[in-house]
């Protein structure tokens, strides 16, 4: 009955326009005044216990960072690299698309901060050299979301920090999944465009590219090479990733004045402003269910239910991709994460490849309807209609999906690199 | 006068987060620098950033509110006659508000307790209190400008970010 009232609560909410963080702190106190020990106060800890942990700080220096090299040039100096290096393939601009989100993806670590700075500048020269509109979004959406896998993701540090795994094997062990997903998109883009020209190749174009964009390049290799070396934990990468892109883009590049600056840093507060309130209550949420033992429960129940593990896996995947079209990643990780963890331990999956096979099974969640992120940034973006947007990702999903049953089926692409 | 006061509020907390997150960045790259460069340590380096993004952190609530940029699923939106919501959705800020100040009552309680308790930080030893006072702070903060949306729907701005 209890249960019952609190979706009527939540029901309510969301009929009278309540925020995802209203939400979740109204369901929090009701947790705990009806399940916990009936002081509210007692939320207001856990909320504290929540946010007072070193491992959170990745999250806002890796949105700073993105934010910084997303105000600067760091993302048309590697568009141009990747231009001048695909330009003699036919289709080569579609490839460059791909491999400009996969390398952009790697320094902001977010999709559709992603889409918005490499969509800006290849959407229009997309059409301009013939490349049908609806390739151009759907390669522009699907090759956003690769932000999502690909080394530093913040998903994978909220999925780190819910379950309390190791961020940095975590960033290990979705390279290859976030590489195999960048090499199937660029593959297909590849074919499907075979019939637009090629251009001749330019060493000069490309050795200036490179020369302009060096630093840029530069970035994934420190930071990731950084972490793997231990030279640092991947806490301390995201604030040598905001130190370097500060460097570069104001002493090097020049693009980035001290007012800029401030308005990035009162932006990232802002746009966190709605993601850490949301981590903070779902953390508190998860200390209490984990103290009442609600996840264990909850394996042992699965696993008495469906007894093998394909057949889990099976379920756990469509149950995943159902999620990703109807809640963003992060909250969908932050809630999901802890509750889902024991249940896969308990049919033998390793935890950290269970959040690979989760954060990819929500990457897809960016582009399907209603809520996939990067179709409604993409519909503001490049003023498209929603279905078109919706049309054009069909075949960039399928694919994911392949490499997705590829990821759950073989553990070792994640974890090759682990042992 | 209230768009005033709101705005300044805005901009004062906008400050503050940002000087946070600055410092937040600057006290990691120092400890990197000091122990790889100088085999020194930072005295609670890590503990006084993590406080630092917590205040900042908070802030991005009331930031977030201010801007009409919190996350909001808008699927329910239509279960409501058309010429309703104009009406539905001040009685929504209305009801944030509440919210809010319920939980900033609640975020007081708490922090007198540790005031009480004479609670204080590991590593730093220094009172929690006073960071923690960004709690009931950021609540009463959003509680007041969804309070002047309910009000004044003008003063509420178009949706900043991006709702699910």
């Amino acid at each position: 009955m209890t249960a019952l009232i609190l979706l009527g609560i939540v029901l309510a909410m969301l009929a009278l326009r309540q925020s995802v963080v209203l939400i979740l702190v109204v369901a929090a106190g009701y947790v705990h005044l009806f399940y916990g020990d009936g002081d509210l106060t007692y939320l207001v800890d856990d909320l504290w216990t929540a946010v007072n942990r070193d491992v959170l700080l990745a999250i806002p220096m890796f949105v700073l960072a993105g934010s910084i090299m997303t105000r600067g040039s760091i993302a048309e100096r590697l568009i141009a690299i990747m231009r001048a290096l695909t330009q003699w393939l036919p289709g080569g601009l579609a490839v460059a698309t791909i491999l400009s989100c996969a390398v952009f993806a790697a320094l902001s670590g977010s999709s559709p901060v992603t889409l918005l700075a490499v969509g800006t500048i290849l959407y229009p020269a997309l059409l301009q050299q013939g490349y049908s509109k609806r390739f151009a979004l759907g390669a522009l959406c699907s090759g956003g979301t690769l932000g999502v896998v690909i080394p530093p993701s913040i998903p994978l540090i909220l999925y780190g920090i819910v379950t309390e795994r190791s961020i940095s094997d975590l960033f290990i062990a979705g390279l290859v999944p976030g590489l195999m997903l960048a090499g199937v998109l660029a593959l297909y883009s590849l074919l499907v465009n075979r019939n637009i020209p090629a251009e001749a190749f330019e060493f000069g174009a490309l050795t200036g590219a490179l020369r302009r964009g060096v630093f840029a390049m530069m970035t994934p290799v420190i930071l990731l090479g950084g972490i793997y070396s231990g030279f640092f934990s991947a806490t301390e990468a995201a604030a040598v990733a905001v130190g370097y892109a500060l460097v570069v883009e104001a002493f090097v590049h020049r693009e980035l004045r001290l007012r800029d600056f401030y308005a990035i840093a009162v932006e990232t507060a802002r746009l966190l402003g709605t993601l850490f309130p949301i981590v903070a209550v779902a953390i508190s949420i998860n200390l209490l269910l984990t103290a009442e033992q609600v996840p264990q429960d909850f394996a042992r129940w699965m696993t008495s239910v469906v007894d093998d593990k394909v057949t889990f896996l099976i379920v756990l995947n469509i149950f995943l991709l159902i999620v990703g079209c109807l809640i963003d990643i992060g909250s969908a990780i932050l809630m999901l994460a802890p509750i889902l963890l024991p249940v896969a331990m308990a049919y033998g999956i390793d935890p950290i490849h269970f959040g690979i096979i989760m954060v990819v099974n929500l990457e897809i969640g960016y582009i399907t309807p209603p809520v996939g992120l990067n179709l409604i940034v993409a519909m503001t973006a490049f003023k498209e209609d929603f279905l078109r947007i919706c049309r054009s990702v069909v075949p960039f999903i399928v694919l994911m999906l392949i490499v997705l049953a590829l990821v759950v089926w073989f553990p070792e692409i994640s974890l090759f690199l682990l042992d | 006068m209230a768009q005033g006061i709101l705005d300044r509020l805005e901009r004062i907390e906008g400050l503050v987060a940002a000087v946070a997150y600055t410092a937040v960045a600057g006290l990691l790259l120092g400890e990197i620098i000091a122990r790889e460069f100088f085999y020194a340590s930072i005295w609670g380096s890590q503990k006084m950033a993590v406080f630092a993004a917590i205040v900042a952190g908070f802030l991005g609530l009331s930031l977030a509110t201010a801007s009409n940029s919190h996350l909001r699923p808008r699927f329910a939106d239509g279960w409501w006659p058309t010429a309703w919501r104009p009406a539905v959705a001040r009685f929504g800020d209305a009801l944030s508000a509440t919210i809010f100040a319920a939980f900033g009552v609640v975020a007081t309680l708490y922090v007198m307790d540790t005031f009480a308790n004479g609670d204080r930080a590991a590593v730093l030893y220094w009172p929690l209190w006073p960071i923690q006072i960004v709690l009931p702070y950021v609540f009463y903060s959003s509680a007041l400008r969804h309070a002047a949306f309910a009000a004044r729907p003008a003063l509420k701005p178009d949706p900043h970010g991006l709702e699910g």
